[in-house]
């Protein structure tokens, strides 16, 4: 069945698996001849991989309609590791399993478990029988334990048996567990032990308890976790011990166990053991590094003892070690009564400090309004930590409520009240807020101030613009320093000529923050190009200095008479104001600065005024809304240039958010510099995968730069997954693989002087030098391929040629050659490399030096043959125009006619190697 | 094209740092008592996975590197001579459990081991630093939150979108996102969309191969060890290292790569930490029993009708992040809000949240980023993985953490550990 694609359709969706493929070159399983059921077994199997899960669901129907011979046969296929391809046959069972066990589907389910348990009966494979067992994990129930059970016994196959019955589970696989294990077998002793502990058997408990003693680290282990799972009496003593056992993992390790064992005796209701189990742990364990365990115990008790716990939670609250009593109180948070808050409250009242700080946390996360009040009070504490506590907490559970409780505890100086004050204001409603803020913002003391200054700010509370004016002049150089920070939060159009006036007698470190309120206030005014009106007209008057601190912020207002004004002002013969104003143009905003950017990067005497330009040129020509392919033209204005690495990369930069070819050729032109390898790499990269949407940005060109640029990086992460996106790229545009990577399968001929070697078909001149050609033959197709050249090679890639004969002649050979070697330049035209020998001339100079890789394309189309070399195109030609009136070399090529033949690599004596060998044949 | 950006990171960052400094206050005189570490002495702590990612986790900071773990030689190898005389070595985790001067474990092993390390970690009484994905079954995930709960031990996972860094598609961190959801500004309930156009690539090349033939195993590698509680299968180079995300045996695919990056950042914002999704669609080709393939497209539903889509064919163009029946947030915080900044500053900020780790070990105080908020979502990443390797629409319950009426999807739960591994 031909596989049905939709490699022609613009989306690029990325679906295929390598398998499929690879399928053509190896032939599909053969069926055995003449039976009826296992031609259709073999047809249905061709079917898959599905595309859809409707497309899963019928393919699937069509098998189970076979019954059980042919789910048997089906089954029948499955190879061993090492054997041939068998995926189709493991995605049609999967298929099933998982069709199933879909809704509505028993009978389906019931036939085909019972066939493959029937598979699983004669010997196999035991790697084929763990897989038929991983299916009964997922589709299996009652009727496979037996079955399951059988393969308790063998090695390899207990595992795999064992987690499927796990899986079913019940009585019945425990007894199997139980009965497997008393056959003594030491093989998978671990596994069954495990596995009864799992599944909690009582039964079990006599024989683990002897395996627990036993000198094998495993046994022992999964034996001690078994008996702690189980929760049977009988295990106490032996577990109580542990942690004087043998090995230092077992005893970091006892602890949990010992308390696993705890919780399950509380589950079989054996509570009275659970709590002395957990009280005599949280009396022993007591070292710093071990507080971890009383914390288990802690929340063993409270989970196995529910309310009755209270008394140790308390206990625990008062524990010197910090970490049990917030665990103690983590597990508080989730006794939802108020008689549990109203205990929480009684501790808070006598406790110490420290306690007394971590309480209210724990009250404010439970949310019980209730304990408002008394962590209100608490705001009032001696102690820094407890208000501080209290202040979040009282938030959490009173929201703005509590607001005009906080507003006190703003006179103050301690900073970090201050800061949790300021933390619990931003996250209350601003109308709330900001008034009662606003009102004390020139009452409280100075750090205060600074921490309201901030919230306003955020809350753009422009009513106060006058206050902050006012703490401008403040002597506190915080104060001050504040204020001006901030001030762009609060200002507005009204403001400007004053913000003007502090600009230009501000000082050096104060120019930025006054230059962010200019801004502000400006770009309120509602016509853009009325903005900068008031700035422009101070320039004429304002001195050098001023002059440069107006320029500055113009970039961030805009309007056309701004731009106008910096473009004149990047001329102006003061150093300072031309550094401004170059600077501003480079921040410009809009598009309309790119041609002067560009002008002034061409014609700048100055390195750093260059650098500058071509920032923002290059900015602006990313960021703007042209459209991509405008944006590289934009990018390549600056090929003229002297560019600096620096400069270089952040073209590189830009590029890689451009989606085109263009821009691969661009990113590709980097290469040739050493310096900017790797970046141009990594750009194109990003460009290609980034660009994986862009219709356009696929195909062979495509792969040609990845190719080229996977040698330059490093990674092998990175490596790998570019590796494993050209491939995807390639299948999904139709192209199939002629070399597997590993041998040469799908190849005849010269099998000796070709060689497959680490993913490459090297020829081997004194092994054999005659010719490899392809076993299918090929009409109209796109051929790629990669080949490295020694000095003075000499190969040819034949086309639609027979198996015999000179392929130059009885088809057609594309010429294979070091060009540069002494000894081949006195050739004629049609023998260079990438000519079709004989008959068309290639161009040359295109070719990598000798021992790089080159990467060739041939597109055959009835009577066209297009050849492209590393990018370029060298040849173009119409083969029936070629050979008329004859051909060039003035033999007979009667191989031109041909429409069809295979595909040959010629030997002709030297050393060449090939790689990356994919094929898409074309209509 | 939608509205213009309105929100910048500059506007934003000037109160971020203040808030964070101020959640994290314990005045130091109060830090004293029994059980944990005084501020003024280092914390330390061991790698246990030092390959690909493990390497990363060696520079990091806040505690000092005593010990290093891996079952491949080589690995191991290279991670002593970063390391430097100061560590030691190891290609057995237990003994590194067993030291009592290690106060926190990394744990950057391929995913298959997460849960066992971190409860064995936990029973040990170490604070742990997890990988992403936090475990490979949503039974695993259970199992850690309470060992690590019983324990009282601080966790955390190696993703921090929540609460730092530039999220993907925007040039701010979630923090402005999270402020207009909270605060009604898009209504409820929401659709999330995770696709190339709002700013998401699910790397559907860390696909496996489905035809593998056996390898000799390297003589530096412990693959028994490697394997720990997953299926023996044998050994092939593609299945371990550097791939082994294509595998369902040991991970997920690109689900499981950048899942939870994507998705812990979209719980927080939807609050939905303590729940989980109750309807799991996908549409994708049938999948390898062993090896992970791509997938078209999953949503999952939530019970209050919230909606997170993961869309691998980025199949709408014109695609918000957030959708809400009041308006719309787009990729680069574009909104058809109007005046949204304007509008954002007055109202009040999310809560804050603890972002550092160091601090949250010594004060004992939980992690912004946690084992109860990271199972529920990577909860949300192993629900899209079971939806796609079933092909069949799902319903979960996200109390009982169990799927209704699917006993299939409930064997991909709790999937049985090879001897002589258990939880």
């Amino acid at each position: 069945m031909k596989k049905k694609t939709n490699m022609t359709s613009k989306k690029r969706i990325l679906l295929l698996l390598p398998v499929l493929l690879s399928l053509l070159v190896s032939p599909p399983l053969k069926a055995s001849s003449g039976d009826d059921l296992s031609q259709q077994v073999d047809e249905l199997v061709l079917r898959f991989p599905s595309q859809t899960t409707a497309e899963r669901d019928s393919n699937v129907a069509e098998l189970l309609q076979l019954g059980s011979r042919g789910i048997q046969e089906l089954c029948l296929r499955l190879q061993p590791p090492g054997g041939e391809d068998d995926t189709r046959v493991r995605f049609a069972l999967n298929g099933i399993t998982v069709y199933v066990k879909g809704p509505g589907k028993n009978k389906e389910r019931t036939l085909y478990v019972a066939a493959v348990i029937k598979a699983l009966d004669p010997p196999r494979n035991k790697e084929v029988k763990a897989f038929l067992i991983r299916q009964l994990q997922l589709a299996g129930q009652q009727e496979s334990i037996q079955p399951l059970a059988e393969y308790l016994g063998d090695k390899q196959l207990c595992e795999p048996s064992t987690q499927a019955l796990l899986a079913i589970g019940g009585e019945e696989v425990e007894n199997a567990f139980l009965e497997a294990l008393a056959q003594g077998l030491e093989e998978n002793r671990i596994t069954l032990i495990k596995a009864l502990g799992e599944v909690r058997s009582r039964a079990a408990v006599p024989s683990l308890l002897g395996y627990a003693h036993s000198s094998d680290d495993n046994v022992r282990q999964v034996a001690l976790y078994a008996l702690a799972n189980i929760g049977d009496p009988a295990a106490e003593d032996l577990l109580s011990r542990i942690r004087l056992a043998s090995t230092p993992f077992e005893r970091t390790r006892a602890p949990s166990l010992y308390l696993l064992y705890a919780q399950r005796l509380a589950e079989n209701g054996n509570k009275k053991t659970t709590a002395r189990i957990c009280h005599e742990l949280m009396i022993t364990y007591t070292a710093p590094q071990e507080q971890h365990i009383p914390c288990q115990a802690l929340s063993i008790l409270v989970f196995s003892l529910g309310e009755s716990a209270f008394g140790d939670l308390l206990r625990a609250m008062r524990s010197p070690s910090k970490v049990l009593r917030i665990r103690a109180l983590e597990l508080a948070e989730h006794f939802p009564s108020k008689g549990a808050t109203r205990l929480w409250l009684d501790e808070l009242e006598q406790a110490d400090p420290e306690v007394k700080a971590e309480i209210p946390s724990m009250l404010g996360r439970r949310g019980d309004d209730h304990a408002l009040p008394a962590v209100v009070k608490e705001l009032n504490a001696e102690e820094i930590v407890v208000r501080i506590a209290a202040i979040s907490a009282a938030a959490q559970l009173g929201g703005d409520r509590i607001l005009p409780d906080l507003l006190p505890l703003l006179y103050t100086e301690n900073e970090d009240q201050i800061q949790t004050l300021k933390a619990v204001f931003l996250g209350m409603p601003a109308e709330k807020v900001v008034p009662e803020l606003g009102e004390r913002l020139d009452l409280v003391g100075p750090a205060a101030q600074v921490a309201l200054l901030e919230v306003l700010a955020e809350r753009r509370a422009s009513e106060y613009v006058e206050k902050v004016f006012a703490l401008f002049q403040s002597e506190n150089d915080d104060l001050h320093k504040a204020a001006v920070t901030n001030l762009a939060a609060f200002v507005g159009p009204g403001d400007l000529p004053r913000l003007i006036e502090l600009l230009k007698s501000a000082a050096r470190t104060e120019s930025r923050p006054l230059q962010d309120a200019l801004v502000a206030g400006a770009n309120q005014i509602s016509d853009p190009e009325a903005r900068a009106e008031l700035i422009l007209s101070e320039l004429s008057q304002a001195s050098s200095g001023q002059k440069a601190d107006l320029i500055r912020p113009l970039a961030r207002i805009g309007g056309e008479g701004a731009l106008q004004v910096v473009v004149s002002q990047t001329q102006s013969p003061d150093t300072r104001v031309q550094t401004a104003a170059i600077y501003a143009l480079s921040q410009w905003p809009h598009i309309a600065a790119a041609p002067e950017l560009l002008i002034l990067a061409q014609n700048s005497n100055e390195r750093k005024f260059v650098s500058l330009a071509l920032q923002g040129y290059v900015r602006l020509a990313v960021e703007s809304e042209l459209d991509a392919e405008e944006k590289v033209r934009m990018l390549e204005n600056t090929s003229s240039l002297a560019l600096s690495v620096t400069e270089k990369n952040m073209i590189l930069s830009g590029l890689s958010t451009l989606h085109t070819k263009s821009a691969l050729r661009l990113a590709a032109s980097y290469l040739e510099e050493s310096q900017l390898q790797e970046r141009a790499a990594r750009a194109i990269g990003r460009i290609v995968r980034d660009g994986s949407e862009e219709v356009g940005l696929s195909g062979p060109e495509v792969v040609f730069y990845m190719r080229r640029v996977m040698n330059y990086i490093q990674d092998p992460y990175e490596l790998e997954s570019m590796e494993r996106y050209t491939e995807y790229m390639l299948r999904d545009e139709g192209f199939v693989p002629l070399f597997n990577g590993k041998d040469l399968a799908g190849w005849v001929g010269d099998t000796v002087g070709y060689v497959a070697e680490d993913e490459k078909i090297v020829v081997y001149p004194d092994q054999g030098s005659g010719n490899l050609y392809t076993e299918k033959e090929y009409s109209d197709f796109i051929l790629i391929f990669e080949f490295k050249l020694t000095p003075g090679a000499n190969n040819g890639l034949g086309i639609r040629t027979s198996l015999d004969g000179n392929a130059a002649y009885v088809g057609m050979e594309l010429q294979i050659l070091d060009n540069s070697a002494p000894k081949f330049q006195e050739l004629e035209v049609y023998q260079y490399h990438g000519s079709i020998y004989g008959v068309v001339p290639a161009k040359r100079g295109y070719l990598r030096p000798v021992g790089e890789w080159n990467f060739q394309q041939v597109r055959a189309h009835s009577r066209r043959i297009t050849i492209r070399l590393n990018g370029e195109t060298i040849v173009d030609a119409d083969i029936d125009d070629a050979g008329t009136p004859q051909t060039m070399d003035g033999i007979d090529h009667p191989g031109l006619k041909r429409d069809r033949g295979h595909i040959g690599f010629l030997g002709h004596g030297s050393r060449v190697s090939f790689r990356n060998i994919w094929i898409k044949e074309i209509e | 094209m939608q509205g213009k950006k309105t929100y910048t990171r500059r506007t934003f960052l000037k109160g971020a740092a203040a808030l964070t400094a101020a959640c994290t206050i314990v005045p130091r005189h109060v830090l004293g008592g029994q059980g944990y570490t005084v501020p003024s002495d280092e914390l330390t702590r061991a790698v246990i996975g030092v390959g690909g990612m493990g390497k990363a986790h060696l520079n990091y900071e806040g505690a000092r590197l005593l010990a290093v773990c891996d079952v491949d030689a080589k690995h191991l190898q290279e991670a002593m001579e970063i390391g430097g005389p100061g560590v030691k070595g190891y290609r057995d985790f237990r003994e590194v459990l067993q030291r009592t001067d290690i106060d926190i474990v990394h744990i950057p092993t391929p995913p298959h081991w997460h849960a066992l390390i971190s409860i064995a970690a936990a029973n040990a009484g170490k604070d742990i630093w997890c990988e992403k994905p936090m475990t490979r079954t949503i039974g695993e995930g259970q199992k850690v939150v309470e060992a690590v709960q019983k324990n009282a031990r601080i966790f955390r996972i190696n993703t921090w979108f929540r609460f730092s860094s530039r999220y993907y598609g925007f040039d701010t961190t979630v923090k402005p996102i999270k402020k207009v959801v909270e605060n009604g500004m898009l209504g409820w309930p929401l659709t999330a969309t995770l696709s190339g156009v709002t700013g998401f690539n699910w790397k559907f090349y860390w696909s496996g191969k489905t035809y593998l033939q056996p390898e000799a195993v390297p003589d530096e590698l412990d693959y028994n060890m490697w394997l720990g509680p997953a299926p023996h299968k044998p050994y092939h180079s593609h299945r371990v290292h550097n791939t082994f995300r294509g595998y369902w045996d040991y991970d997920g695919g690109g689900l499981g790569d950048m899942g939870m990056h994507y998705l812990d950042p979209v719980q927080y914002i939807l609050n939905k930490d303590d729940t989980s999704p109750v309807e799991i669609e996908a549409d994708c080709p049938q999948q390898h029993p062993d090896a992970c393939g791509s997938w078209r497209r999953i949503e999952l539903s939530y019970a209050d009708g919230c909606k997170i889509i993961l869309d691998g064919e980025n199949r709408d163009k014109q695609a918000p992040f957030l959708s809400g029946p009041l308006g719309k947030l787009y990729k680069g915080f574009r909104s058809d809000i109007p005046d949204l900044e304007n509008k954002m500053a007055l109202l009040p900020d999310p809560a804050p949240q603890i972002t550092d780790f160091s601090h949250a070990v010594r004060t004992r105080t939980k992690f912004a980023l946690n084992e109860a908020n990271a199972h529920r979502s990577c909860t949300i990443v192993n629900l899209a993985k079971i939806a796609v390797r079933l092909g069949r629409p799902l319903r979960f319950d996200p109390d009982k953490q169990r799927f209704i009426d699917d006993g299939e999807a409930n064997r991909l739960i709790h999937q049985p550990m090879r001897a002589p591994w258990n939880l």
